[in-house]
């Protein structure tokens, strides 16, 4: 088959691999119908998550139809069109049974690793991210295997169109999970950072859960109109305006009542402080740019809560804790616990109460997917989000 | 599980003999989501232990309390052999075990079972001391127990939640990958 794999940093590659096949007996085999790049592939494109390795098969959002099953598997049959989540459980342990599905014990192969880095109990295992999260082969391809198969994929009626509910696969639960996090209550003020995928569907689930005005910050003009005419935001550029200061202005002096970081740790950032960042990330003394985060925690209203779904990997520099603690903020952040919210958040498409296929730019075939990174990692061309189309 | 108070469960304090006072000690503990019994039966069962214990490389049940082990060492290049005699057998709570005179890795050892209370599942916790034949300690460590033999034991008792919890152990070994030699699975076109 074919497949998109990693081949170093800013290096992506398609080539013919091995048909994946059958490796335990709760696994599935999907045939890739459509598939997703994410914000978090750029974080590998760019080198700055570690535990890669080249040849790795890329991709964690993806759908389609299964093929063949495990002997254990005993709901999921050929032929059942599914969305696969992002984050890899095996529905019985510990976390699981909290419906913290992303902690999962049993997911990831290669705990350790994730071990020594987390100074503590490794999460799940994810599709096509890293050996820290198993280095499960992942679904930029046009087949992939699939564990625990009976848990994870949620059937999706044969006749809805692959765009309408392809984005169950991570995006739409993480911004809506990232939302829930907030705790909204009527009248509040959310204000979010990133108008990427996630941003937006942060954004659309803000106003499903309650929120009163949600303002978003971005600096390109295409991911801000979206997120004022599709999601109805109200936007600041910061390329512009002072982000804290307009802030302050806009909310009575308070801040937003809560906070939600949708950049994740390639923050770019104007003046000084962006260039202390990429200093410090080049010479390896920091890991991370925590640029949003920052400004979201001096933003914070005091007692709000800062909601972190916006990927981290390492250390961060300059985090004004201080400004936290002294706020009295709730933080909340990690993957998302995707299982949690495939049934309510399909639910939510089948009513037509909301159609996430608008934040799509382009569609392409698995043969140009490679290309595309460099597009999406610079945000040319307009893209909002890519699909790849099998 | 039943909730069960902190009076009735009495928390088996591991049972160290006296001789093992000396030896190199590794101990680990893990939670996992079952009764104590099942996980009792399933370590008691003495046959089912190479399923987690990466290192055990066979087991064969020789008397009601003793079983012969073969144990790969030297990143498979070698393997060492020895008798050993369960000492101690609290159902549903503890094992504890020796190895018997004369073999090449003296050792004894201990695994209890606690279940807790408001459902929060079964600690399993393993101690293992070991009697290093003459030579120096590091020596002993290095070529017959291998790099990192605490977190080979940390690893083995996850492997064992897993089998508990889920009955398979997760793999990625066998999957597809970028410069490999293109193959095909023919399971993956019939059906249409
Ligand atoms: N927690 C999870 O489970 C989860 C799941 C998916 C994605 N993510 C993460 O969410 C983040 C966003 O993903 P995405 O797909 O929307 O990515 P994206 O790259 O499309 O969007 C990021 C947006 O942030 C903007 N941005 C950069 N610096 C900024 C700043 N200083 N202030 C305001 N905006 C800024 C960029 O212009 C861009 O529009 C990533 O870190 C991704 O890894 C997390
Ligand atoms: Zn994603
Ligand atoms: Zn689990």
């Amino acid at each position: 088959m074919k497949a998109v794999t990693w081949q170093g940093t800013r290096s992506m590659k398609v080539e013919r691999v091995p048909d994946p096949r059958i490796l335990n007996s709760g696994d599935a085999v999907i045939k890739v119908t459509s598939t997703a790049i994410c914000g978090s592939d750029l974080h590998l494109y760019g080198g700055f998550m570690p535990g890669m390795k080249k040849g790795d098969i890329m991709g964690h959002e993806f759908m389609g139809e299964v093929v063949e099953v495990g002997p254990n598997v005993k709901k999921l049959k050929t032929g059942d069109k599914v969305v696969v989540p992002f984050t890899i459980a095996c529905g019985k342990c510990y976390h699981c049974h909290k419906d913290e599905w992303s902690l999962c014990d049993n997911s990831n192969p290669q705990a350790p690793k994730a071990e020594l880095l987390m100074g503590g109990e490794s999460g799940s295992g994810l599709f096509g991210y890293t050996h820290l999260y198993g280095g499960y082969a992942g679904g930029q391809a046009e087949y992939v295997r699939v564990p625990y198969a009976d848990v994870g994929p949620l059937q999706v009626p044969r006749d809805i169109d692959d765009d309408k509910v392809l984005f169950l696969s991570d995006i739409f639960p993480t911004g809506y999970q990232a939302a829930e996090n907030c705790n909204i209550k009527r009248g509040d003020v959310v204000a979010v950072w990133g108008c990427g995928p996630v941003g937006l569907f942060a954004i659309k689930s803000a106003y499903l859960l309650g929120a009163e005005r949600v303002i978003a910050i971005d600096r390109f003009p295409e991911r801000l109109a979206l997120a004022e005419t599709a999601c109805g935001a109200e936007v600041i550029n910061y390329e512009e305006l002072d982000v804290l200061e307009e802030l302050r202005k806009r909310t009575g002096g308070h801040g937003p009542d809560s906070c939600i970081d949708a950049v994740g740790l390639e923050a770019h950032g104007t003046g000084l402080q962006y260039a202390y960042d990429k200093v410090k990330t080049n010479m390896m003394m920091e890991t991370d740019r925590p640029i949003a985060l920052r400004q979201s925690l001096y933003a914070c209203r005091k007692g709000g809560t800062v909601s972190i779904p916006g990927v981290y990997g390492g250390l961060l520099d300059k985090v004004p804790f201080g400004a936290a603690f002294g706020k009295g903020l709730t933080l909340k952040m990690g993957q998302t616990h995707m299982h949690k919210y495939l049934k309510p958040l399909l639910n939510m498409i089948l009513e037509d109460k909301i159609d996430p296929s608008f934040i799509i730019s382009h569609r392409i075939g698995l043969d140009d997917a490679a290309d595309i990174y460099e597009t999406w990692q610079k945000k040319q061309d307009g893209v909002t989000k890519i699909v790849i189309k099998n | 599980m039943p909730n069960k108070t902190h009076k009735e469960i009495i928390p088996t304090r591991p049972h160290i003999a006296d001789e093992i006072q000396n030896g190199i000690r590794f101990d680990s503990v893990i939670t996992m989501m079952v009764p104590a019994e099942k996980v009792y039966a399933y370590w008691r069962d003495l046959k089912n232990l190479p399923n987690f214990m990466k290192h055990l490389s066979s087991i064969e049940i020789t008397g009601s309390e003793t079983s012969h082990w073969k144990w790969s060492v030297l990143k498979g290049q070698a393997e060492i052999e020895w008798d050993s005699e369960i000492v101690r057998d609290v159902p549903g709570a503890l094992i504890a075990w020796r190895s018997k005179e004369g073999s090449t890795v003296a050792h004894t050892g201990e695994v209890s079972f606690r279940e807790l209370p408001f459902n929060r599942g079964t600690e399993v916790r393993v101690l293992v001391n070991y009697h290093p034949p003459g030579g120096s300690v590091t020596d002993f460590l290095e070529r017959i127990l291998g790099e990192s033999p605490q977190g080979e034991l940390q690893e083995d008792l996850r492997r064992l939640r897993s089998l508990m919890e889920v009955g398979e152990i997760i793999t990625v070994e066998g999957q597809s990958r970028g410069g490999m030699e293109e193959t095909f699975n023919p399971k993956l076109y019939s059906h249409h």
